[in-house]
């Protein structure tokens, strides 16, 4: 379709003017349908084409991983990613409630309502960041009470985890590698705790053993991903999750509009 | 030593060209497949100069590979995100980009269309609507009804993208 504007823009084809917008990213791209009806077909027209590419890398990522993997090592990358979130969002709530007062924590009652919130979080979690590798002396943490600052920690572990940089916590969650001395640190901290009691103690060692799990699923992520990288399907699967959760209403709103417009 | 092909500019002129640097174009490989090297290429679409940048592109491809540019762009700064020379490559009037990629669509050079195309991407990339009409000289011949339409339709955006 040949336009009848002065623009040397729009002297190009669709084609060409759609191969741009999609480098443009998709919520200003919509936008750009208002600059005029060129550009606007050149939008849906190139984001309908850039719906069949993710298609195709996703069929092709199902293949690969098909191909690569025995069944159950599939599924258990599956799940690892389906849990993924579900970890982060559990340890929000963990620690989130962890500092509030008289919150009923129905799986470790033993722990007793007046125990301070502090360290209901401190303990596992305090002990978990020493053995990830974190240096308590820099941080001016001595007595571990600082809510601001523990919270500070675990943003920053979570943000790791969320960015997938699991192979420092895979390294540091190792227990062979950790040394005599962040061992004895975190004797240390837990002997800031000798007021609690047996049953206290061993509630919130209970919450450290879900820290631990959680560890070993960093684990078995990382030792799936290490198998997946080369492969190649990584990369893919990241550029198709940008898109995931928008493509279906991208689809049907494309459908609509390309069916009332002749290319 | 490597074949020689001849390929005819828009205006009539011989460009003489190694074989292999060619072949990046699917347009030229095809014409070579169907009838070899002899014959000369003929090439109505694209200009001496044109032709001549785009045999540059062609020759440092070859030795400096350029990897898949990512959709959508992470920066409008192409720098960023490409080598230095082929951000140089494509830093031209808007005038001699556009030919470059209707060049680049023509002879069917995958790799330059995205690069001239991300070019463009970043003029446009974070400006307003009126922005990019006015970087562009472009009028806005779109009716009222249907801009009412396109903001209805995209509305869903605003709730599902962030």
């Amino acid at each position: 379709m040949e336009s009848d504007q002065d623009s040397l823009l729009l002297q190009l084809n669709i084609g060409c003017l759609s191969e741009i917008v999609t480098f443009v990213p998709l919520k200003q791209a919509l936008q750009l349908r208002l600059v005029s009806r060129k550009l606007n077909q050149a939008v849906c027209y190139g984001w309908r084409l850039r719906i069949y590419q993710i298609e195709a890398l996703m069929k092709h990522c199902n293949t690969k991983l098909k191909e690569g993997f025995e069944d159950k090592t599939v599924e258990d990358y599956k799940d690892m990613c389906e849990h993924q979130g579900c970890i982060i969002d559990d340890l929000n709530v963990y620690v989130e409630n962890g500092f509030k007062f008289n919150t009923p924590r129905p799986h470790y009652m033993n722990i007793g309502y007046l125990l301070k919130p502090s360290r209901f979080v401190t303990i596992p979690l305090i002990t978990s960041m020493i053995l990830l590798g974190w240096d308590p002396q820099t941080s001016n943490m001595s007595s571990f009470k600082n809510e601001k600052d523990i919270l500070k920690l675990w943003h920053k572990c979570r943000l790791n985890f969320r960015n997938k940089n699991v192979k420092k916590y895979h390294d540091a969650f190792k227990v062979s590698e950790v040394s005599m001395e962040r061992v004895s640190t975190c004797k240390r901290i837990l002997s800031l705790h000798q007021d609690l009691t047996f049953t206290q103690i061993k509630s919130l060692s209970s919450l450290a053993a879900n820290m631990f799990s959680w560890s070993n699923l960093v684990i078995k992520y990382f030792e799936i991903d290490q198998q997946i990288k080369p492969l190649g399907i990584r990369q893919i699967e990241d550029k198709i999750s940008e898109y995931e959760r928008t493509e279906k209403k991208m689809m049907q709103v494309f459908d609509r509009i390309l069916a009332h417009q002749n290319f | 030593m490597s074949t020689m092909v001849k390929l005819i500019s828009q205006e009539g002129e011989i460009i003489e060209v190694d074989q292999e640097t060619v072949m990046l174009s699917v347009l030229i490989k095809s014409m070579i497949d169907d009838s070899g090297t002899e014959e000369d290429i003929p090439l109505p679409n694209v200009s001496k100069s044109i032709l001549e940048k785009v045999l540059e592109f062609c020759k440092h491809i070859k030795e400096h590979p350029l990897q898949e540019i990512e959709k959508p762009l992470k920066s409008a700064n192409l720098r960023d995100i490409i080598p230095e020379w082929y951000d140089d490559f494509v830093d031209v009037e808007q005038e001699t980009l556009f030919e470059v990629i209707l060049a680049a669509n023509y002879l069917d050079i995958k790799p330059l269309l995205e690069l001239a195309c991300a070019k463009v991407a970043t003029m446009v990339k974070g400006k307003s609507v009126l922005d990019v009409r006015k970087t562009f000289n472009i009028e806005n011949d779109l009716t009222p009804e249907e801009e009412a339409q396109i903001l209805e339709e995209n509305k869903w955006a605003e709730e599902a993208i962030q």
